[in-house]
């Protein structure tokens, strides 16, 4: 297996724990959602091949507009967001959201995150973060998350 | 209070599927689609050299991706043993709540799935609404299931809640006649 040619695109440091707060704001992410991103993100990434996700004539007779993200690649994205801010010596160790406005293509996914909270349990340090992905006519998820690593 | 149709419905809850066991042992290929769609820079997924000295001993998949070991094939239709929300889907299909659309999850991450390890995942029925609910896109029922993940040893690698709505799609005859 090789994958020299990834390594430039991974992220080997991590979030120093002195260097965090409760209050910080993690850096803005933008993402555009755009047909290939909810037709990947269903059938390559998370082989969901429920046909709303990828056949637009099925999601339009649903009701929709479009054919829209499925909540695996939503879940799958916003978990990405966080452990490339945090680094590879932090684990996710819980992720929580709700669904509120669908993400359709042509849409742009604007994810933003708060450390609600920092603190040390069972020789772990932890932070709680809440995180949110606004699209333009509105929030498409809400959640929390946590992390840790080794104290 | 439930009427007795939604007694019916949830007399299921509690139901736990049989252990089954996913299609695919946990691969790198499978990661790679995950990793590559999320942008994911995480090398405990895609570099092993760098996961081999790393705690986790090798390269593993991301916990945010334990439901995609669960995912039904595309063909042929692969024979489960019965999931314990399969007699309330149906019985909602049938009274016209045709509709499917995710609305939450939660997941707890244990332990992360290492490559060439099959995961094994139970499925359980925790929750289904006790009534109909108005919603945007109809009149709906939510329905909400647990999978818990376990590795070969039988160690916990997560769990993860999920609810759905099954909703009765809203056409221009259910709407109110405009005053």
């Amino acid at each position: 297996m090789t994958t020299d040619w990834m390594k430039p695109h991974l992220k080997y440091d991590s979030l120093d724990w002195d260097d965090v707060s409760e209050g910080d704001e993690l850096p803005m992410v933008a993402r555009v959602v755009d047909t290939s991103l909810v037709v990947l993100g269903a059938v390559a990434a998370s082989r969901d091949f429920y046909p709303v996700h990828h056949d637009r004539d099925v999601a339009v007779a649903a009701g929709a507009p479009d054919v829209f993200l499925n909540i695996l690649t939503t879940n799958g994205l916003m978990a990405s967001y966080i452990t490339n801010w945090c680094g590879p010596d932090w684990d996710l160790s819980s992720i929580s959201l709700r669904l509120l406005v669908p993400a359709f293509p042509g849409q742009k996914l604007t994810t933003t995150a708060t450390v609600t909270r920092r603190y040390e349990q069972d020789g772990h340090r932890l932070l709680d973060l809440v995180f949110c992905a606004e699209t333009d006519f509105g929030p498409h998820c809400k959640g929390t998350a946590t992390i840790k690593r080794a104290a | 209070m439930g009427t007795l149709y939604e007694d019916r419905l949830r007399q299921h809850i509690g139901n736990e599927s049989e252990p089954i066991e996913a299609v695919d042992a946990v691969c790198p290929q499978m990661i790679r689609h995950w990793v590559e769609i999320m942008e994911d820079r995480n090398p405990a997924y895609s570099d092993p050299e760098w996961a081999g000295t790393s705690r986790h001993g090798g390269l593993v998949a991301p916990g945010s991706m334990m439901q995609v070991w669960s995912m039904a094939p595309h063909w042929p239709e692969r024979p489960l043993p019965d999931l314990p929300f399969a007699p309330v889907d149906e019985a909602l299909e049938e009274a016209g709540y045709t509709e499917i659309v995710a609305t939450e999850q939660s997941q707890t991450i244990t332990a992360l799935a290492k490559v060439g390890e099959p995961v094994t995942f139970t499925v359980r029925l925790t929750d289904v609404s006790d009534s109909e609910h108005k919603t945007r896109l109809g009149e709906a029922y939510f329905v909400t299931f647990e999978y818990r993940f376990s590795d070969p040893r039988g160690d916990l690698l997560g769990t993860q809640s999920f609810t759905y709505m099954r909703y009765r799609p809203q056409t221009e005859d259910t709407e109110e006649p405009a005053a």
